[in-house]
């Protein structure tokens, strides 16, 4: 039995079960959550899933994480930690009725050093806001998820996020040089350092992507990089969907690798020409948006090759960004082209495959047969460029056979994704969502091998349990599609 | 130290059974590349058979469109930087002996990346791989995408543990394309400072350079700069900076203009800009092929704005204590010295050893002695001090090599 349900059984004066009545010796009881009805916002992330936690705290420094962690411990409980709850695999969703420490007060920009171009911060920092500070001294963070108004460098440490910028510069484990970290019993200790090297096995690597599995990152440093001197953005728009990703094969294989390279399918655009009105061409099937940054030559050089590849392929009209605002714009409508879903269905589920940049063609090929032979709508959006997909399942969770049909989808989407040599997840991360796939893609000799930095971290289960490895989550431990839910298509300006 | 015996696999099934016969028998294994590192690291507690990778070289499988390739860890960096170049492709990495190092023993070893100021190291560039575990398990790891985060990253932790967790098989790598251009400017200083400040003004302007480095003393000297002989004129110079620009031709010509500039403000003796083929013998030095092999070499990171004074120190000590003094390339930019010093005596190895050590302390670095004499080696620890994290790293080896089979003793910490 979870301390929620135990406490209904009690009088209020001694309802606290011990764990809470522990947090609270150390960590200022406003900021210890156990009320079952406080706690409905923290059993959900940007997912399917959901699960109630046993409490929740959210520690001020990172000696309150590590007191919250030992006293988890001592309860044998098991610790999940949580950023803004943007995640989309169900990462930060508690299982096992676990104790989620929320970083929402560790959000201070500790340090920017501008000679060094490296950055100090606090995990709970939300990604556009390090960019924001570093401006001032015309540096900029990289690792841009469309997420980034919200969600946090520690989620993004979490999943080794990517996004639109990541195509000329890097993920996250690109950009990110150290940590504190608070481990499983509680110590406190660094990986990595600040500089672009550091001896010994590479713990920053291994802990990066690890789905707050393995510890809880309580500050990190990353690279900074020079806002470049120029940049051209420009919209390509196709008369369909092949020769939109023929263009992007031909970018690629010109010997350019733009800043960013994205694609938005007709249904997409669709949806943001309903909430931004952005003007697209109407009779455009697919639209890339293209960004090119650098010295000014380059700029020039480059956006004038990718205009002439575009029209090579049939571009039917080709716009630049004249100024900042115009940018911005275009920006804008992509990074919330998934908010803008709402308009089409009420529920959305994003795929996240990958597939060779060579295969995209066929890959969105495939995608939309098998959503046509489900008679399902799939919305296009996605970072082309890397070959990274994002096929948005569009549906109605009041439905139980579409919502059965859009499992399968998911399922069979992933499956060509294997097939095609590519990954099950380029960004979002398996948490929850994709651990029944990792044998597509795996064998279990290779999850077995992952499976020792547990230990060696001295985690076991102790952090965020039932993620990653196929067979963790039991079945029944999260409400089920049907009952809650799945993604529910929000309003365009949450991200 | 010399093997017992000698295993040469040609095949990952090979190399699966070699290891697992090795497991079952308790023999430590080493595994050996192009062996231009096998001096690197600490002395290994025992060595009783050296897993030779050159037999498996044969896969090169290059994917122009995708900017990826999948290749055998025997497989020669050189080599392998030539088939991407028939696509105008290259692997953006670059260290000493590409002829020889092979891709496998580059990723273990983990050496610093010329271009490492732009491109980072090579962890930045692998996306996956196949690695043997101690008792023979295959395992793979990541994928051949550019965008990959299923799973743990595991080939991060065998990137730079020089075999002690398990031999690299196969390795996934991003690729780039071979820029238009290309340019080095040479610049001749009276001092390292000077150059130094040269280096800060090119960082701070709106350029990337490809590679930046300052070289000095006796093995990189000026003088004997090979095809690019310094203009008259400048024989006191004892200092040069590197500076290698790309991109297309109207930006490569003004990033030259840019970098001359900032040399002739610093007060440069002289400089000269040369094509890439004619530029090769100076980025092999500031590679530190033209380093003592029987020296000690120490690789010394800080954060870039130390540069300067960590380069002060070294010259100041290198005339006053130690016999010889050293010669070294420095990476302004990526914050990295590599330094070598002839020795006359064992004494001088101990000197440059605790120099450096102290050297990276004082800057809040880290220093790893690359190569030294090995009579001193049991005497230090050649990755220096680790911190804490150690015992993570301990419990690591205990969960991949619990008979400690693979490489026993050579790593930091001497896991
Ligand atoms: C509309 C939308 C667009 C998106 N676009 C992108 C995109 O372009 N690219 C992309 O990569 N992702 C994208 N995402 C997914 C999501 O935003 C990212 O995964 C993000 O990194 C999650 O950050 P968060 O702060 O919300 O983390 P959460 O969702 O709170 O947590 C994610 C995981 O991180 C762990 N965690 C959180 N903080 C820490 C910490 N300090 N230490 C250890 N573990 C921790 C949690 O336990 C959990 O496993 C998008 C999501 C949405 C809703």
């Amino acid at each position: 039995m979870s301390p929620a349900t135990k406490s209904k059984s009690r009088s209020a004066a001694n309802a606290k079960p011990p764990l809470i009545r522990d947090l609270e010796r150390v960590i200022d009881p406003r900021f210890v959550i156990w009320r079952p009805e406080d706690l409905l916002v923290y059993e959900y992330d940007g997912s399917i899933d959901r699960s109630i936690p046993a409490a929740v705290t959210v520690p001020g420094s990172a000696e309150e994480t590590a007191a919250a962690v030992r006293i988890a411990k001592r309860h044998g409980v098991p610790v999940v930690p949580r950023g803004a709850g943007t995640g989309l695999s169900g990462g930060a969703v508690p299982l096992r009725g676990s104790l989620v420490v929320a970083m929402t007060r560790l959000n201070r920009i500790l340090e920017i050093n501008a000679e060094n171009k490296i950055a100090l911060v606090e995990p709970g920092v939300v990604n556009v806001e390090l960019s924001n500070a570093a401006a001032e001294y015309d540096l900029y963070y990289a690792p841009d998820p469309s997420s980034q108004k919200a969600c946090t460098i520690g989620g993004n440490v979490a999943e080794n996020a990517g996004g639109p910028h990541c195509l000329a510069y890097g993920v996250t484990t690109n950009h990110v040089l150290g940590l504190e970290v608070v481990l499983a019993d509680g110590s406190i200790t660094w990986l990595g350092s600040d500089m672009r090297e550091a001896p010994g096995y590479d713990l920053r690597g291994a802990f990066i992507g690890s789905e707050g599995t393995l510890g809880i990152a309580t500050k990190i440093a990353v690279r900074l990089l020079k806002t470049p001197e120029a940049v051209q953005t420009m919209l390509a728009a196709f008369r369909s969907l092949d020769d939109a990703s023929q263009a992007v094969s031909d970018v690629i294989a010109s010997g350019i690798v733009p800043a960013a390279l994205e694609m938005m399918d007709r249904t997409t655009i669709d949806a943001c020409e309903t909430v931004y009105r952005p003007g697209y061409p109407p009779d455009a099937q697919a639209v890339l948006i293209v960004e090119v940054d650098g010295l000014a030559e380059t700029v020039a050089e480059q956006s004038a090759k990718i205009e002439t590849l575009c029209t090579g392929n049939n571009a039917s009209e080709i716009r630049r960004a004249q100024d900042p605002q115009q940018r911005a714009d275009l920006w804008a409508t992509r990074k919330g082209a998934i908010g803008a879903m709402g308009t089409l269905a009420p529920n959305y589920y994003l795929v996240d495959g990958v597939v060779p940049r060579t295969k995209l063609r066929d890959a969105l090929a495939k995608v939309m047969e098998i959503g046509a032979e489900l008679n399902l709508k799939i919305a296009n959006v996605f970072h082309a460029g890397d070959g990274n997909l994002h096929p948005c399942i569009l549906f109605d969770e009041r439905d139980p056979a579409q919502v059965r049909r859009v499992i399968e989808c998911g399922e069979r989407i992933l499956e060509m994704c294997a097939e095609a040599g590519g990954a099950l997840s380029g960004e979002h991360g398996i948490g929850i969502e994709k651990q029944a796939y990792m044998p597509l893609v795996f064998t279990e000799a290779d999850t077995q091998a992952m499976s020792r930095l547990r230990p060696a971290f001295g985690a076991e289960e102790s952090f965020n349990p039932g993620k990653v490895f196929p067979g963790g989550a039991v079945h029944g431990e999260t409400y089920g599609v049907k009952e809650t839910g799945f993604h529910r298509t929000g309003t365009a300006d949450v991200i | 130290m010399t093997p017992a015996r000698v295993e040469r696999p040609n095949s990952l099934d090979d190399l699966s059974k070699a290891l697992a016969e090795a497991h079952r028998q308790g023999l430590a294994c080493i595994p050996v590349g192009g062996g231009t590192r096998l001096a690197a690291g600490n002395t290994p507690e025992r060595y009783d058979v050296a897993i030779d990778l050159a037999g498996m070289s044969s896969m090169i499988d290059h994917v122009p469109g995708d900017l990826t390739a999948v290749v055998d860890a025997g497989v020669r960096i050189q080599r392998l930087q030539e088939i991407l170049a028939t696509s105008g492709q290259r692997l953006p990495f670059e260290i000493a002996h590409p002829h020889k190092a092979t891709v496998g023993g580059a990723l273990a070893s983990n050496p610093l990346n010329l271009t490492g100021i732009l491109f980072g190291s090579i962890r930045d560039w692998v996306l996956g791989m196949k690695v043997v575990l101690a008792d023979g398990t295959t395992t793979k790891t990541g994928g051949r995408v550019v965008k990959n985060v299923q799973g743990y990253d595991l080939h991060r932790l065998h990137t730079g543990a020089f075999g002690t967790l398990g031999v690299i098989a196969e390795v996934a790598l991003k690729l780039l394309p071979i820029p238009d251009t290309t340019r080095t400017v040479a610049a001749w200083f009276a001092s390292s400072q000077d150059a130094a400040v040269a280096a800060k003004t090119i960082l701070d302007s709106p350029i990337e350079p490809e590679a930046l480095t300052i070289l000095a003393g006796p093995e990189a000297q000026p003088g004997t700069l090979g095809a690019a002989q310094p203009k008259d004129g400048i024989a006191g110079s004892t200092a040069a900076l590197l500076a290698r620009l790309a991109g297309g031709p109207a930006a490569v010509s003004r990033q030259v203009d840019m970098v001359t500039g900032a040399a002739g403000a610093a007060a440069a003796d002289g400089y000269e800009i040369i094509y890439p083929q004619e530029a090769e013998p100076l980025w092999a030095i500031a590679r530190g092929e033209s380093f003592d092999p029987n020296g000690l070499t120490a690789r010394i990171t800080v954060k870039p704005s130390a540069i300067p004074n960590l380069l002060e120190e070294i010259e100041k000590r290198g005339a006053a204590g130690l016999t010889k003094p050293p010669s070294y390339a420095a990476h302004p930019g990526f914050g990295a010295a590599i330094v070598n010093w002839p020795l006359a005596k064992d004494q001088d190895a101990r000197d440059a050893a605790r120099f450096a050590f102290t050297m990276a302390e004082r800057h809040r670095g880290h220093a790893v002695i690359e190569t030294c004499p090995a009579a001193i080696k049991p005497e230090i620890d050649v990755f220096g001090t680790i911190g804490p994290s150690l015992e993570i790293m301990k419990r690591m080896k205990q969960q991949f090599d619990p008979a400690r089979i693979l490489s026993p003793g050579r790593f930091a910490g001497r896991i």
